[in-house]
C-alpha cells in the first residue's frame, strides 16, 4: 500500500485515507455514529473503533460516509473529524 | 408429481414463510420457526445501540432457513437499495424483501419506489421479493424489471384483517407468471389457508404469530393451515351447485 | 412470446386424442370456472361438450350482459376495391375470377358513405382486395381522409401490411383492424393459397401484432369457418385473440367466426359447420375470453343472427353489401352472398325486440 502524506487512494469506489506519517498531529476528534456526535481518538481505524465500542465484528454491518466499507477493509480505513458512520445489525422484523 | 416452491433458482419447502419482529422475546423465535415449518424467515436492519448491545436475530434463527432481509425503513428505492447492499455484506445471502413505505398511516408500499428498487437490485444479482399493493399494472412490471416473486399485501400491516384484497390478489395469481406471496394482514390461519386455496404460491406472517397468547401453537396452526390450504387448491374445487333445468330457452333452437 | 412461436407447440397436436379424453363431469367443471385455460377452451369445443350447450349458453348470456351490458354494435362493410391479385380458391373476388373489377373514386367513396351515414351508423369497415398497384396504402389513407368526416370510428380489412404502413393509417384515422387468417392449418392453407402474396402465411399471422406495436385500437381476427376442421379452426382463432390480449393489454380484441357463403367460383366448403357448431364456437369462445368482442356479419341469416343476440355477439353488421359501390350501383357483383338482408332500421327493431339497445357510435377519437 502506497504511504502518501494527506492524500486519498481510490480503491473500489471507496476513498481511504491513508495513515497520516506526521507525529506532531495528535488529539481527540468528533465523528458522528448512528447520527450521534460521538468523541474517538485520532487516526483510530474502523476496526480498531469496533472493538473499543465493544461490538462484535460478526454482526455488525459498517458504513462510512453513505458507503459500505467491508469488513477485511476496516483496518485500512482512518476515521477522521467530522466523519459519520453507520453500524448497524440484524433486528427482528416482518 | 412433487409441488415445489421454487424462487429464484432454489426449492424451498415450507409455503410459510415467517416474520421475526414483534416478538417478546427474541429467544423464542427458534423454537417458534421450528413450529412453523417455515424455512424462509425475515429480518430488519437497524442501527446497533451503542450503549446496549442487541442480540444479533440472525443467530436465533435456525441454519437451514433462509434469511431474508427487508428494507424496512426505506421511504425511497435508492434507500432500499443501500439497505438491501448492506443486508448482502452482512453475510445475508441474495434474498431481500422490498419494502418502501413512505405512509406511516396505514404503513402502505410505494408501488413506484418498489419498481424502482426491484430493477436494480435484480440487475445486481439479488432474489428480490418485492412487498406491494395489489396493483396489476404494477405487477407486471416488476416482473418485467426481474422480481423473482411478487408480494401482494392482503391487507395493511399490522391490522390483521384478513384478506381484503382478495379480489386483486386473486387478479394477480391469474395473470403474473412469478410465484405470488401474500404477505401482511394474515391475521388467522383460516384466512392463510384461504390465500393458499386461491392459489397463492406461500403467504408471510408475522403479526399473527409474534402476538399470539401461545406463538408457538399458532405458529403450528399457520403452517398446517398453509398446507391445508395448498393441498385444496391442487385438489381442485368441486362443481358448484347446478339447479336442473327442465327446459333450455337459449339453445332449445338448436335441437336437430 | 409472438404468436407463430405459441401456434407452433400445438404443431403436433392430437386432437382427435384430447377430444376423446374429455367427459361431461370436466366439461361441467370447466364451464364453472372463473377463467380458462387454453385447454379449458378446447375441451368446450369437443364434441362432448355438445351436451352441454344450454349450460354453456346460461353462463355465457350472463358473463356478457355483465361485461356489454344488454347492447349491440351496429356497423357496415364499405368495399373500396375488388382488384385482387391472389388466387384463393374460396374467395369470390380472386384474380380468376373474370368479373367487373372496380375501384371507388373519392367522389363514389364520398356518395357511399352518404348513403350510410344516413342510417344512423357511425363505425364503418373499408375493406379493399389485395393489390398494392390499385389499392395501395396512399389510396386507403385518401379515402379514409374522406370517410373521417361521417364516421367516428373506421376499421380496416384489407391485405396485411407491414408495422410503419399500420402507423400511417393510424395517423390518418384507423383505429380497428380486421384481418382473419382464413385457416391456421398451415397444409391447407398452402393448398388454398396456391398464388398471390397471400401465400405468405407468416406475413399474415404476423399483422395483427404489427398493426398492436402500431398502436391500433381494436382487432378482430378469426379463421374462415369451412376450410378447415371447425374445432381446430376455432381453437386457434380464440388462442390467438388471447394471446393478443395478453401482450397488448390495452388493445380491444375480437373474434368473428365468418361461415362460407355462396360465392362466385363455386368453391365448396370442405367441411360443414352446422348453426349448433358456430354456437358452440361462439360459447366457449365467451367463457375463455369474457371481454372478448364477437361479431357477426351478414353471412349468417336472420333467425340465427337474432338468436346469437343473447348468446354472446357483441357486434353486428347491417345494411351491408359486399359490391364494390353497390350501394349506388346495384349491379355490382359482391364478394358473398348475403344472407340477412336487412337495413339498419330494422336491425334496430329486431335488437329493441330481444330488450337489447343498438348502440351506433362506442366512441369518438378526439
Amino acid at each position: 500500500m502506497l504511504i502518501l502524506k494527506c492524500s486519498t487512494v481510490r480503491i473500489q469506489n471507496s476513498e481511504f485515507r491513508i495513515q497520516n506519517l506526521d507525529p506532531e498531529r495528535r488529539g481527540d476528534m468528533r465523528i458522528l455514529i448512528n447520527g450521534k456526535p460521538t468523541d474517538l481518538p485520532e487516526r483510530i481505524t474502523i476496526e480498531d473503533m469496533v472493538e473499543l465500542k465493544g461490538l462484535n465484528p460478526d454482526t455488525i454491518v459498517v458504513e462510512c460516509n453513505m458507503l459500505l466499507v467491508k469488513r477485511e477493509n476496516w483496518a485500512g480505513v482512518v476515521l477522521r473529524e467530522s466523519d459519520s458512520l453507520e453500524i448497524l445489525s440484524f433486528v427482528g422484523g416482518g | 408429481m412433487r409441488d415445489i416452491l421454487k424462487i429464484g433458482g432454489q426449492e424451498v419447502e415450507s409455503r410459510l414463510f415467517l416474520g421475526t419482529g414483534k416478538f417478546s422475546a427474541n429467544r423464542m423465535i427458534p423454537e417458534v420457526v421450528r413450529s412453523s415449518g417455515a424455512r424462509v424467515v425475515t429480518v430488519a436492519l437497524r442501527r446497533v445501540d451503542l450503549e446496549y448491545q442487541e442480540e444479533n436475530i440472525a443467530a436465533y434463527v435456525p441454519k437451514e432457513c433462509i434469511l431474508m432481509p427487508n428494507t424496512s425503513g426505506a421511504r425511497n428505492a435508492m434507500e432500499a437499495v443501500r439497505i438491501a447492499r448492506l443486508a448482502r455484506a452482512a453475510g445475508c445471502g441474495d434474498w431481500v424483501k422490498i419494502e418502501v413505505i413512505a405512509d406511516n398511516r396505514y404503513l402502505l408500499p410505494d408501488n413506484y419506489e418498489t419498481i424502482k428498487a426491484t430493477e436494480i437490485l435484480a440487475s445486481e444479482g439479488f432474489v428480490v421479493l418485492p412487498y406491494m399493493s395489489p396493483d396489476l399494472m404494477a405487477a407486471k412490471k416488476l416482473a418485467e424489471v426481474g422480481a423473482a416473486a411478487v408480494m401482494p399485501l392482503g391487507a395493511p400491516i399490522g391490522s390483521n384483517r384478513g384478506l381484503k384484497t382478495r379480489e386483486l390478489v386473486r387478479i394477480l395469481i391469474e395473470e403474473i407468471p412469478l410465484p405470488i406471496i401474500v404477505d401482511a394482514g394474515i391475521g388467522r390461519p383460516s384466512e392463510a389457508a384461504e390465500a393458499m386455496e386461491m392459489g397463492a404460491a406461500a403467504v408471510l406472517v408475522n403479526t399473527a404469530v409474534a402476538t399470539a397468547g401461545d406463538p408457538v401453537a399458532m405458529a403450528r396452526a399457520f403452517g398446517l393451515a398453509v398446507e391445508a390450504g395448498r393441498t385444496a387448491f391442487l385438489a381442485g374445487p368441486g362443481e358448484t351447485a347446478q339447479y336442473a333445468r327442465a327446459s333450455s330457452p337459449l339453445t332449445g333452437f338448436l335441437r336437430d | 412470446m409472438i404468436f407463430y412461436e405459441e401456434l407452433n407447440k400445438y404443431r403436433d397436436f392430437d386432437f382427435e386424442a384430447f377430444f376423446d379424453g374429455i367427459e361431461d363431469s370436466a366439461v361441467k367443471k370447466i364451464i364453472a370456472k372463473e377463467r380458462l385455460t387454453q385447454l379449458d377452451y378446447l375441451a368446450l369445443l369437443s364434441p362432448a361438450a355438445e351436451r352441454c350447450l344450454e349450460e354453456m349458453a346460461q353462463r355465457a348470456h350472463s358473463q356478457t350482459i355483465r361485461h356489454f351490458g344488454r347492447v349491440m354494435l351496429l356497423f357496415t362493410p364499405l368495399y373500396l376495391s375488388n382488384y385482387c391479385v391472389n388466387h384463393c380458391v374460396y374467395c369470390g373476388f380472386q384474380a380468376h375470377n373474370s368479373m367487373e373489377r372496380k375501384k371507388l373514386t373519392p367522389l363514389e367513396v364520398d356518395a357511399e358513405a352518404r348513403i350510410i351515414a344516413s342510417t344512423g351508423l357511425k363505425h364503418i369497415l373499408i375493406l379493399t382486395g389485395e393489390s398494392r398497384r390499385e389499392s395501395p396504402v396512399s389510396y386507403i389513407r385518401e379515402c379514409v381522409g374522406i370517410l373521417k368526416k361521417y364516421f367516428t370510428s373506421i376499421s380496416i380489412e384489407i391485405y396485411p401490411l407491414e408495422e410503419e404502413e399500420y402507423r400511417e393509417l393510424i395517423a390518418a384515422g384507423v383505429d380497428g383492424l380486421t384481418i382473419y387468417q382464413e385457416v391456421y392449418n398451415r397444409e391447407v392453407y398452402s393448398q388454398l393459397h396456391p398464388a398471390g402474396p397471400k401465400r405468405n402465411y407468416r406475413f399474415r399471422l404476423d399483422a395483427p401484432e404489427k398493426a398492436c406495436r402500431a398502436g391500433i385500437r381494436t382487432v378482430n381476427v378469426g379463421a374462415l369457418l369451412g376450410l378447415h376442421d371447425w374445432r381446430s379452426e376455432a381453437f386457434f382463432s380464440g388462442i390467438h385473440a388471447n394471446h393478443l390480449q395478453d401482450s397488448f393489454p390495452d388493445v380491444e380484441v375480437s373474434i368473428s367466426p365468418p361461415r362460407m357463403r355462396p360465392h362466385l367460383g363455386g368453391f365448396q366448403p370442405r367441411v360443414s359447420v352446422s348453426d349448433k357448431n358456430l354456437v358452440q364456437y361462439i360459447l366457449a369462445f365467451r367463457l375463455f375470453m369474457p371481454r372478448g368482442g364477437i361479431t357477426i356479419s351478414t353471412r349468417e341469416g336472420k333467425d340465427l343472427r337474432d338468436r346469437l343476440i343473447r348468446l354472446g355477439a357483441t357486434k353486428m353488421s347491417a345494411g351491408s353489401c359486399t359490391a364494390v359501390g353497390g350501394r349506388s350501383d346495384q349491379e355490382s357483383t359482391g364478394q358473398f352472398e348475403i344472407s340477412d338482408q336487412r337495413g339498419v332500421a330494422e336491425m334496430a327493431k329486431a335488437i329493441y325486440d330481444h330488450g337489447y339497445q343498438p348502440v351506433y357510435k362506442d366512441w369518438q377519437m378526439i
